[in-house]
C-alpha cells in the first residue's frame, strides 16, 4: 500500500516540522491519500500563525479548547466563513482537546508556563 | 541469471557493505577497491536513504552523512560505472523501496543493468509486494535478493523457493549492528532453505568479529558484514580504504579454510 508523501526528486524523505506534534510528519494515512485521490476530499494547509490564532479564538468565544491539530480544520474553517450567506452550516471536527497544548502555545506566544 | 552465483563457487563468501558517499563517493570507490583486492567475494553498495528503517545507529549515521554530502543516486550510478573498469566480483545495491519506486522501477533498473549491478536488497519491501519490482528486476537481469528473519517461520519455504541471487538470513531480531551474541537458531532456517532452493545463503545483522563470521559461514554459504566496516569509514574518513581492505582480508582468512 502506498501514501503521499513530501519528498525530494531521489526520494528522500523531507525533514518537516509543524507546532502540532500530531502533524509533524512527512506523510499522510492511506485512507486520505484514497480520498484524495478520488476527489472526494479536498486537502489545504494553515500556517502556525493561523492555527494558534484559531485555537486562541475558540478558546476565547465558545470556552472549548481544540488540540493544536484540530485548531488547523478552526483555521480553514475561519477563512471559508465571511466568504459564505448566515444560514449556511459549517461543521468542524474537532478530533482531540487542547488542554495538552496551552504551554506549547504559551511558549509559542513567548510566556514561561510549566507543563 | 546475474553473476551472483560466483561470489559462492570459491567456498564460503564474505561479503562486505558499504554506505555510498560516506564520508565521499572517492572514498567509497576506494573501500569498494580495497574491499575486493582483500578478498571480499561481494559487495553490497547502500544508497543513502533518509529513513532508514533496517539500519542500527552505525548505518544510520552513514545514511545522514552521505546525504548531507549531496549524495544522489544518480552520483551512485555514475560511482558503479567507473567501479566497474576494474571491480569484476559481484555487486549488489542494498537500499529502500522509496529510492526505487520514486526514481522510477523501470529507469532504475536499466540503469543497474547498464552500470552493471547484479542484484537488489530491499528490507522494507515485503515479499508479498515484491511484484511490481520484480518485473522490471526480470526484465533487466537483476536478482532481487530477498531476507529471511527469525520471525519468517512458515514463509522460509515460500521465500526459499522464489529465491534468486543469494537469500539474505538475517541473524537476529532488529536493526543492523554489532551484537556480541547471535542465539537465533539459524541451523533450523538453513535446513528449511537447503529443503526448497539450491541457491546460496549468508547470514547477516551483528556479525564483526573474524570468530562470529566463522561461525555463521559454517552454518551457511556465507557471512556479511556492514556495520563494522562503516564503522571503520566513521572512524577514519578519507584514510578507510586501506584499513577496510586488512579487515576484509582478516575476515576472509577467519572463513576461507571452511567448505
Amino acid at each position: 500500500m502506498k501514501s503521499y508523501f513530501c519528498q525530494d526528486e531521489f526520494g528522500q524523505i523531507a525533514p518537516v516540522y509543524s507546532i502540532s506534534a500530531g502533524l509533524d510528519y512527512p506523510g499522510v494515512g492511506p485512507e486520505h491519500a484514497y480520498l484524495h485521490d478520488i476527489g472526494r476530499a479536498e486537502y489545504v494547509a494553515v500556517t502556525d500563525d493561523e492555527a494558534v490564532e484559531a485555537f486562541e479564538f475558540l478558546s476565547r468565544t465558545e470556552g472549548i479548547i481544540p488540540a493544536i491539530e484540530s485548531a488547523h480544520a478552526v483555521a480553514h474553517a475561519m477563512k471559508l466563513a465571511p466568504a459564505m450567506d448566515r444560514d449556511r452550516i459549517i461543521v468542524v471536527t474537532v478530533s482531540g482537546r487542547g488542554d495538552k497544548d496551552c504551554a506549547a502555545i504559551a511558549r509559542y506566544r513567548g510566556e514561561d508556563i510549566h507543563e | 541469471m546475474s553473476k551472483i552465483h560466483k561470489a559462492f563457487e570459491k567456498g564460503k563468501a564474505f561479503i562486505a557493505f558499504l554506505t555510498c558517499g560516506d564520508p565521499d563517493l572517492e572514498t567509497t570507490a576506494a573501500a569498494v577497491r580495497a574491499a575486493a583486492k582483500g578478498g571480499a567475494d561481494l559487495i553490497e553498495l547502500g544508497i543513502p536513504f533518509s529513513d532508514p528503517t533496517a539500519e542500527g545507529p552505525v548505518i544510520q549515521g552513514a545514511n545522514l552523512r552521505a546525504l548531507k554530502g549531496g549524495v544522489t543516486t544518480d552520483k551512485v550510478f555514475q560511482l558503479v560505472g567507473e567501479l566497474r573498469k576494474d571491480v569484476t566480483i559481484p555487486l549488489v545495491f542494498m537500499t529502500y523501496a522509496n529510492v526505487i519506486f520514486s526514481y522510477g522501477a523501470e529507469r532504475f533498473l536499466r540503469n543497474c543493468a547498464e552500470a552493471g549491478i547484479d542484484g537488489l536488497i530491499l528490507p522494507d519491501l515485503p515479499f508479498e509486494e515484491k511484484e511490481e519490482f520484480l518485473a522490471p528486476c526480470r526484465k533487466y537481469g537483476v536478482d532481487l535478493i530477498s531476507m529471511i528473519a527469525p520471525t519468517s517461520a512458515s514463509r522460509v519455504a515460500v521465500i526459499a523457493r522464489e529465491a534468486e541471487g543469494f537469500l539474505y538470513l538475517v541473524s537476529s531480531l532488529g536493526v543492523t549492528g554489532e551484537r556480541s551474541e547471535i542465539s537465533t537458531d539459524l541451523a533450523a532456517i538453513v535446513k528449511t532453505v537447503r529443503e526448497n532452493t539450491a541457491i546460496p545463503c549468508a547470514v547477516g545483522f551483528g556479525i564483526s568479529t573474524p570468530e562470529q563470521a566463522r561461525a555463521m559461514a559454517a552454518l551457511s554459504d556465507g557471512a556479511i558484514v556492514g556495520s563494522a566496516i562503516v564503522r571503520i569509514v566513521e572512524e577514519y574518513g578519507k584514510e578507510a580504504p586501506e584499513r577496510v581492505g586488512r579487515y576484509v582480508r582478516a575476515m576472509k582468512a577467519a572463513i576461507a579454510d571452511l567448505s
